[in-house]
This record gives C-alpha cells, structure tokens and sequence, in this order.
C-alpha cells in the first residue's frame, strides 16, 4: 500500500469539519433568514394595533367626550366651542373610517350620526333628550364601534401572536434541525477522527514504549531493547526506523562505555588502596570518556610522582622532628635524672663522709666499710638502674608488640616521680584490671610521658596549691580508655584547637618546644589506631586516649 | 369567523334599533283626542304641595274677578263689568243666572252679605282690610265699594275675596288670618267649577286627600270638563313622582324636581311641561334676632354677594328658571371680595328648610362653602311647620336665621307677593324701622298697575330690598309639571292652575276601562316648554 502522510489525515478530517460546519451554517443562515421575515410581521402587527390605538381608539373617544361636554355644558357659550371641535373631530374620523372595512365603517356611522343627533338635540334646546340620548343610544353605538375596534386591535394581536408561535414552532424545529444535524456531522467527524487518531495514537504509543524501554536501558544498562515494530506507513514508521538504528547503536556505545567505566573504577580503586601504578587500558566509544581516560591516567601518573616527592619531604621532617623531639626529651630527662639522681647522690655523700669521718677517727673498721661499700654498690645500682631505665625510655620499639598498659605507664611515672614529688603535686594511678594493647610500648610511654610532663608544666608554673594529676584506665567492649586529669586551670580557649599543632606552645620563657603533644597524638593516632582527645574541666584539663583493646584471641595469637 | 358573524347580527341589530329609534320621540297628540263633554266617571288625581289651599281655594270658590294669564291679571267672574267712578268708589255690575254649588241663585244680596262678614274679620296680608271701607248695592245685580284710600291692588284682593254661601258664613265666619283661603270644610258652600266633597284645606290646617267634584250649576257652562278631581296634599316628593311617572292613574299632574325632568319625560305614563313661573323661593333672614350673625347689613350683603346666580340657574335649577331681578347683578356687590371673604369666613348659620327645598341649598351650600359659612340644618316635610316658625318668631324669636319659604304666585304675577316680606307689620315680614322702605310701600299701595309711577316704584322698593339684603335672592323656578299625558291642559306658571278648563282623552285611564294604556303611547312625549 502506497504511504499516506500523516499530514492528509488531517486533512482528511479538518475536512470533513469544515464540510459539516458549511451545512450548519447554510441552514442557520436560511432559518434566521425566516425568523426575520416573522419577526417584521409581527412588528407590522404591532404597528397597526397602534394605528388603531391612535388614529381610531383615542379619537373616537375624545369625541365621546367632548359629545359629553356638551351636554353637560350650562350654556350656549361653553357649547359653541365644543361644537366646533366636534365637527372637526368627526369629519377628520370620518376620513379616517372610510379606510376601513365597510362593517367597521357602518359602526363609526351609527355613532357619528349619533353624535350628530344629540348636537341636534341640544340646538332644538331639547337638552333632556340629549341627555338622554347622549347616555343611551349614543353610548350603545359607541360601544359598539369601540368594540368593533377592539375586536380589530384583537385580531392584529391574535394575528401577532400567531406569528409569534409560528417563530417560535419555527425556532424550536431550528433547535431540534440544528441538533440532529451537529449529532449527525459530530458524530461523523468523531468516528473519522477516532479512527484516524487511535491509528496515529498507537503508532506514538509503540514509539513511545519502544523509547521508554530504551531510555530505561539507558538508565540501568540491564537489557538491551528490542527494536520497534511499527508499521504505520507514514512519518512515525520511519521515526520508528531511525530510533531502531539509534538504539542499537546507542547500545553498542553503551556496552564499550560500561567496560570502561568499569575499568576506570578498578584503576580508582586501584589509587585508593595506593596502588598508584595502576593505569586505564581499556578505550570506551565516548569521545568525552576518551578524554577522560587520559586526564585520568596523567592525573595519576602526576599524583603518584607528587606523592612520591611528598613522602620523601616528609620523611624528612618526621624525622627532624623525631630528632627535635628527642631532643626536647632528653633535656626533660636530664631534670628528670636529676631529680631521681638527687637522693642516692646525698646518701652516697654522706656515706663518704661517714666513712671519711670514721676513717680519721679510726672507728673505721672492716664491717663498716663493707657494709657501706655494700651499701654505695646498692646506691650505685640503683642509680645505674635509673640511667639504663632512661635508655630503655628511649629506645625505640623495634615492633609492634602486645604489652600491658600499665606497665607503661608506671614506665612514665617512674621517671617523673621525683619530680612530682619535688614539686609536691599529688599523683594517683588507678588501675584495676589487666590491660593489652598492641603496639609500641615505649613509644606509648612516652606520649604518656608527655601528657604527664604537660600537666606539671602547668601546676609548677601557675603555682597551683594542692596541685594534682590523675590518671585512669577503664576497659570497654573495644576500646580501653586512658584519662588523665589535672587540676591547672586548663587550656585557654582559643588554645584548644592548636595545641596538637607542631611548635605550638606557650612556654617560651621555659623553652617550650611545641612538639610534645604533636608527637604524643602521631604515635597514639598513626601508630596505634587510637584517638586523643582534649577538654577542659572545672579545675583544669582532661586528656582521654581512646585505643583499641586488643582481644584475648589477638593477644594470644601474637605470643 | 364566528366573530364576524356575531358582530353582523349586532351591527343590524343596532342599525335596526337606530332606524326604531330614529324618532324615539312622539309629539303630544292628547288634543285631538280630548272628549269635550264631561264624562261622569273622567277623574284626575292632582298633588300640589305647596300651598295646596290656594290652589283648591281657586278651585272651588270664585269672587268678583280672578286670576287670569293676561295683562291685567285678571279676568271678570262674578262681576261682568266694573267703573271707577272716582279713585275711592268702584261699581261692579254682577254676572245674572249664576247659582251657589247648592243651587241657591246670587245676587247683589250673596256679595253684600259676605262682604259684611269679610269687613268684620279681613285678612291681613295686603292692605285691603285698611283700604276698603264699605259696600253697597245699588240694585239687585250692581254694587258699589267705597274706598278710604286709593288701592292699585284692589282687584286683586277682590280675586281673594270669595263669595260664600249663607250656610257656610253662618257656621265659620270670614277669618281671613295670614294665609285667607277658607275653606274649613267640605259642602257645596261656594261658587267655584268645583265642589268640595271630601276634606277641608286652609292655609294652617288640611286633610292629606280632598276630593272635588264638578259643580253642576257653575255660570261657564261648558266647564268643567272632569267629573272629579282628587288633590293630595302631604305626598313625599318620591311617592308622588312613582305614581305620576309609572303608575297609570297614580297622579296626573304634579310640580317636580328640577333633577326629575328626564325621568318625567321618558315616563310611560307622564309628559313634561315646563314654563316661566311667578313663584319664589322666599329666603328669609331673621332680622329678629339681634344676636344672630344676619342682623348685621354686611353679613347679608356678603352672602348675597357670595352667591353665583348663573351657576345656580345652570345647575342646581336645570336651567329652569331665569335670574331674579332683585339679586345684586355680577360686579354690583357693594362689598370688595376681601371684605365678603372676611365677613363670611366661620359663619355658621341655622337654616329651617323644607326637605323638598334641599336640593336649593345644597346648591348654595356648596358655593357658601367656598367661603368657610357652613350651614345647619333644620329640615322639616310640612310647610306648616315653616309656616309656624315664621310666625312664631313675631312672638318668641327663633332659633332659624335663615328660613326658605316655597312661594306659589298666589297673587297673579304681581309685585305684590314679594313686597309682602318688605312691609313693616306685616306678619310675613321682619323688616322694621326702614322708614324708606315703609313710605314706598305705602305709596305702592295707592298705584294703580297702569300707573306711570307704578313701575318706577317697584323698582325702587326692589333696589331698597336688594341694597338692605333683607332677602337671600335666589333665582326665580320655572314651573315644571309632571302632567298624565292623557290630560289636555295648559297649566300656569301663578298660584292658580283652571283645571276646571282640563280635558281629557278618551284614553285617559279614568275613562279607558280595563284595557291597558297602549304600548305606543308610552313613548316619551316631547317635552311642552311655555311660553
Ligand atoms: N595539662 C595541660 N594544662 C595546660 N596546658 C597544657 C597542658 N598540656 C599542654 N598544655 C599546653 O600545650 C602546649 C603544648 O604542649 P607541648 O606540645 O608539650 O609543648 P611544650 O610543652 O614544649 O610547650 C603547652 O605549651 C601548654 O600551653
Ligand atoms: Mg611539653
């Protein structure tokens, strides 16, 4: 079958609209033309019911009237002028009357000639027969031609009326002519329309669905669409067409662009792990993909050498930090040793000096001498004991190990425990059960330290009275809390956010260096998976650090 | 169609009533009819309330001379001939063959006889009872009357002056009083075409029906034509006008309303006659009565003046009547309208009245109106009552300022029933201490109508009477009568009505049988004006 375009459809049905439009006007048209030609009727109607009014009616009963003056009137004088006026007023009816039927005019005769009669009557001075006359026979004939004239005025008004009801008979059958004519053509128009458009409608609803299918593949990229079956023979069979080629071309695009894509999130996921070797292969379709793929791959090749170039910086720093750190420990720790060596130096002098006494007061004998050799070698050991205690602080870890938290901690607080003591600050340790943890022991000890060494700072130098520091350990589910608490009045506010900041500190007429708590948050955060945390309470500052605890199972595993 | 049908059926139905109609009135033909010999069972029945004894007096009695339709006025009876011998001496030559109701024969004995009894007891009401002073008879059919003083109105008086017979003076006497007629009961006491038969008629007292039957031996011998005449006197207007209008043989002959022509005149059993009349309606003001608001000149000038003649003549009489001369003419009221305005304004004044005369004072009512006077009515159905408060009020004043009197002409078209009410003394007259008035008067009395003077006084005595407004001035009626249309008779418009002149026709109901009156008889007659 030859294709018809959509566009002769149309035309197809505008045309039949406008055909059935053509009769509806052509019929309104010729209707309306009738009714006018009523409606003037009824208009002339109406005309000659006022003729009537005016040309017979009303003169006819002025007449009456002056008929009646005259009668009533007492003399001579008053009659002469209604005389006058009734002549006139006759003869101009008369002329009046005679244009009309012979019966209507007889009527008019009776009563003019009654009029005339009793004009008659008064001039012969017989004015009682006037009267009556006037109120009997004149008044019967001018009933009788008011009703006469009446019946004529009747007649035009039934004469209008029934024009009237023929207009109307002639508009209702207009309205019922227009009615089944609009239903007749409507309907017609309806069904070459439905036809046509439930034709052209399915066709736009396979196309539609064939789009929807494939604009849900588009979205999900689950399954491929099938091609679009239409057959239409017009314009939307070849839409159709052209949206099947799209669509299996658009699918093929789809597919390459998916394996890129795929591959473009390996390779990112690649990056996230660190694996920054790793590069996209595969090509995708998409000339914008394309594009991207080699951004991508330069970014990447760009970020792994700034990353590269990033650790070495930062190895370095680390480590002059490390060093600095170090550094800064150590001149804590020689007033620490100080401290610690303070006493065994005193016993050791008086030991001497006893012997030296005894020696020149010869009461120096054996068992005292070995007794108090005895004694400085214990002294001695003991101090040797601090010093290789220091070492050991010192020491690095070599590996991550599993180790009990409060051995550490008595690690931190044997070294400062002189100093406390000197500075007279109130210690309390608190630990109630067995605690593991996995990771560098004298690293932890040493953050500890830090914290602890913190917290003196602050009570020596702001002369605290009963100054004290407490630190508590609590075991959780996972986690293993470790509270340290003092009473120095804390950190100033706009403080807070800075102090884990490297170099920061307040200390500078004690030569602070600022990396304590820096370094004390790297080896609890980096090192050890933990967390440090700071606030501020009523009397002074509260350091918790948050690590997790090692499970009996783990901690077995690494013995 | 139908409607055409219809309305040609009414068209001819007219056309055919029209062409009936044409003349849809007769002309009177009862003349030609009328039986000129009397017929023993003719019979008409007559109702004349208004003075009825003066009418019946006339009837049945005769004097001297009577009333007549002429230039004199009146016309020999008893006398045939009469010579002035000098201004106080008068010679009567008397009629011979003529006889009393009861056969009797008169002579110059009968007048000498009742003129002696007239002498001892005279009426009143002119100036006779001063001016005659004796009688005397010269021979058996001639007499002579001697004069104290010239009298113009002698022979008017002597038409008053009826002649009974021996039987009647023997048992009443001449008592002429105010109202003279005489005739206190019935019998064949007098002269006159008529016998009264039944019932008594004086001027204060009557019987509501006389009967009058023919006088058999009455001088004229061709008269009187009827047998009987039956008169009522005490009728309502509304009875009598249903018996003469549409009763045939109710009553044949009446004065009517003036609203009451047309109904006259489409009757089936009455015509219409009409005619200038001497009557008048008297309105008296009560000049007695010093507190009443009429005692006062003005105050009767004003209401003079306040009255429309015209419009009463066109309207309130029908146009039967004509102005009077004594009435202030149009623009001649001595009073500016301010003034009658003024004086007028909350009048209220008592008016005694008779119910017949009513439709006269609605008429002036209604224009008195207009100035604020509002009237008080007191109505009476009896002229006698009128008569009494009148006379009463020389006595005892009465409560009336106005009184209205419904005067026939019982004095033969003479000035003399007017002036009467302007005489100083007389009992129908209040007026006092108008010496002026009074010397016109006297004066008046000694003319003689064809006087030169005779005229000129009149209308001075009128011009006093109109100036002193001792009188309402209301035009003068015409007489209109209902009249059986059967009766040939020409009324007239005086105190007088010769019924012993009627005819009737040999359709009269009285003479008809039991046939009824014929259908194309009742058409209305055309209406008889006079003159
Ligand atoms: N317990 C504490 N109470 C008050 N301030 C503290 C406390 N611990 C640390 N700080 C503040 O934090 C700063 C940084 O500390 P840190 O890193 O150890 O450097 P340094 O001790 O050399 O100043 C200190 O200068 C001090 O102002
Ligand atoms: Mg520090």
């Amino acid at each position: 079958m030859k294709k018809i375009p959509i566009k002769y459809k149309l035309l197809l049905l505008f045309s039949f609209s406008f055909i059935g439009m053509l009769i509806l006007a052509e019929r309104t048209f010729s209707l309306s033309k009738e009714n006018i030609r009523n409606a003037t009727t009824i208009f002339e109607n109406s005309q000659s019911t006022l003729h009537l009014q005016e040309n017979y009616i009303e003169p006819t009963n002025a007449l009456r009237e002056m008929s009646l003056s005259l009668v009533m009137s007492p003399n001579e004088d008053y009659r002469k002028n209604i005389e006058a006026d009734i002549i006139d007023r006759r003869a101009r009816l008369e002329e009046n009357f005679a244009k009309l039927d012979p019966q209507t005019y007889s009527a008019w005769k009776a009563y003019s000639n009654s009029v005339q009669k009793t004009c008659g009557y008064l001039e012969a001075r017989f004015e009682e027969a006037a009267f009556v006359h006037v109120t009997s026979i004149e008044r019967e004939n001018y009933t009788a031609l008011l009703n006469r004239l009446k019946s004529l005025q009747h007649d035009a008004i039934m004469q209008t009326k029934h024009n009237f009801s023929d207009i109307q008979t002639g508009a209702r059958a207009l309205k019922y002519e227009l009615v089944v004519l609009v239903l007749l053509l409507s309907a017609l128009v309806f069904v070459a329309g439905y036809l046509l458009s439930s034709h052209i409608v399915s066709s736009i609803l396979k196309l539609q669905e064939g789009l929807k299918e494939f604009f849900g593949y588009l979205q999900t990229k689950t399954t491929q669409p099938k091609p679009i079956e239409l057959h239409s023979r017009d314009e939307l069979e070849d839409m159709a067409k052209l949206l099947n080629q799209s669509i299996s071309k658009a699918s093929a695009t789809i597919t390459q662009d998916t394996l890129f894509i795929e591959d473009a999130i390996s390779v990112v996921n690649d990056l996230k792990l660190g694996k920054l070797s790793s590069r996209l292969h595969s090509t995708a379709q998409a000339q914008e993909l394309r594009l991207l793929k080699d951004v991508i791959n330069a970014m990447i090749d760009n970020l792994e050498s700034k990353i590269n170039e990033e650790i070495l910086k930062r190895t370095e720093q680390e480590k002059l930090l490390i060093q600095q750190s170090k550094l800064a420990s150590m001149g804590e720790m020689i007033g620490n040793i100080a401290h610690q060596w303070r006493q065994p130096l005193g016993e050791l002098s008086a030991l001497l000096i006893n012997l030296q006494v005894k020696h020149e007061f010869h009461d120096l004998d054996e068992g005292y001498l070995l007794e108090s050799i005895q004694r400085c070698m214990k002294i001695n050991a003991f101090m040797s004991g601090t010093i290789s205690d220091f070492q050991n602080f010192f020491k690095p870890s070599k590996e991550k190990e599993v180790f009990e938290i409060s051995e550490a901690c008595e690690r931190a607080i044997a070294i400062l425990q002189a100093s406390l003591r000197y500075h007279g600050i109130e210690f309390s340790f608190d630990i109630s059960e067995k605690m593991e943890v996995l990771g560098y022991p004298n690293e932890f000890a040493q953050a500890l330290l830090n914290i602890l060494s913190n917290a003196k700072d602050v009570l020596s130098e702001r002369e605290i009275s009963n100054p004290f520091i407490r630190l508590y350990l609590k075991k959780g589910y996972k986690y293993i809390l470790i509270v340290i608490e003092d009473n120095g009045g804390g950190i100033a506010k706009e403080h807070m956010e800075r102090i884990f900041e490297p170099y920061f500190t307040t200390k500078y007429a004690k030569q602070g260096t600022g990396i304590g708590l820096y370094m004390t948050k790297m080896i609890i955060e980096n090192n050890m998976g933990g967390i440090i945390t700071v606030k501020n309470t009523e009397s002074g500052a509260l350091f918790t650090i948050k690590l997790p605890s090692v499970p009996e199972a783990e901690v077995a595993a690494y013995m | 169609m139908r409607y055409k049908f219809a309305w040609l059926l009414l068209f001819t139905l007219h056309c055919g009533i029209f062409a009936a109609q044409e003349e849809p009135y007769v002309e009177d033909t009862s003349e030609r009819h009328a039986l000129h010999v009397r017929d023993p069972r003719s019979h008409i029945k007559v109702f004349l309330p208004s003075m009825p004894y003066n009418y019946v007096s006339r009837l049945v009695n005769e004097g001297l001379v009577r009333l007549a339709e002429n230039d004199q006025g009146w016309e020999y009876a008893l006398a045939t001939k009469s010579t002035k011998l000098s201004p106080l001496l008068y010679e009567f030559e008397l009629r011979r063959g003529v006889r009393f109701q009861d056969g009797t024969p008169f002579n110059a004995d009968s007048v000498m006889h009742n003129f002696h009894y007239f002498l001892k007891q005279p009426f009143n009401y002119t100036n006779i009872h001063r001016s005659l002073k004796s009688i005397e008879k010269i021979s058996d059919y001639t007499i002579r009357l001697h004069l104290s003083q010239p009298y113009g109105m002698l022979y008017r008086d002597l038409a008053r002056i009826y002649i009974y017979s021996e039987a009647y003076l023997k048992t009443f006497g001449w008592k002429g009083a105010e109202t003279g007629a005489n005739i206190k009961a019935s019998g064949p006491y007098g002269l006159g075409p008529y016998i009264l038969t039944e019932g008594m008629i004086t001027g204060r007292k009557q019987t509501p029906k006389a009967t009058l039957k023919a006088n058999p031996y009455y001088w004229e011998k061709q008269y009187p034509c009827i047998e009987t005449i039956t008169f009522y006197t005490e009728l309502s207007t509304a009875e009598a006008l249903r018996l003469a209008l549409y009763e045939d043989g109710g009553l044949d002959f009446m004065q009517i309303p003036f609203n009451k022509k047309i109904e006259t005149m489409l009757s089936p059993y009455a015509k219409l006659v009409s005619m200038p009349s001497t009557h008048n309606f008297t309105i008296y003001f009560n000049l007695a009565k010093t507190a009443s608001p009429v005692a006062r000149k003005e105050v009767r000038q004003a209401l003079n003046c306040a009255l429309n003649q015209q419009s009463l003549l066109d309207f309130t009489y029908k146009k039967e009547g004509r102005l009077n001369p004594a009435a202030f003419k149009d623009g001649a009221c001595p009073l500016d309208e301010a003034m009658i305005e003024r004086t007028l304004k909350g009048l209220e004044l008592n008016v005694a009245t008779q119910d017949s005369l009513l439709f006269l004072w609605k008429g002036i009512e209604y224009q008195l109106s207009t100035y604020g006077v509002k009237l008080r009515y007191r109505i009476t159905t009896s002229e006698k009552e009128i008569y009494d408060l009148a006379q009463k009020n020389h006595h005892e004043t009465q409560e009336w300022d106005i009184l209205i009197q419904n005067t026939q002409d019982w004095y033969g078209r003479y000035p003399w029933p007017v002036f009467i009410r302007y005489q100083e003394n007389n009992p129908w007259s209040f007026v006092r201490h108008d010496a002026l008035m009074k010397s016109s008067i006297e004066t008046f009395f000694g003319l003689e109508q064809d006087d030169a003077l005779f005229h000129t006084l009149v209308q001075k005595i009128q011009d006093r009477a109109r100036e002193e407004a001792y009188m309402l001035f209301v035009p003068i009626p015409n007489a209109v009568f209902a009249m059986n249309k059967e009766l040939v008779f020409e009324p007239l418009g005086i105190g007088m009505q010769p019924f012993w002149k009627a005819k009737i026709t040999d359709r009269h109901w009285s003479v008809r049988g039991d046939k009824a009156y014929p259908e194309e008889l009742q058409k209305p007659v055309i209406p008889k004006r006079f003159p």
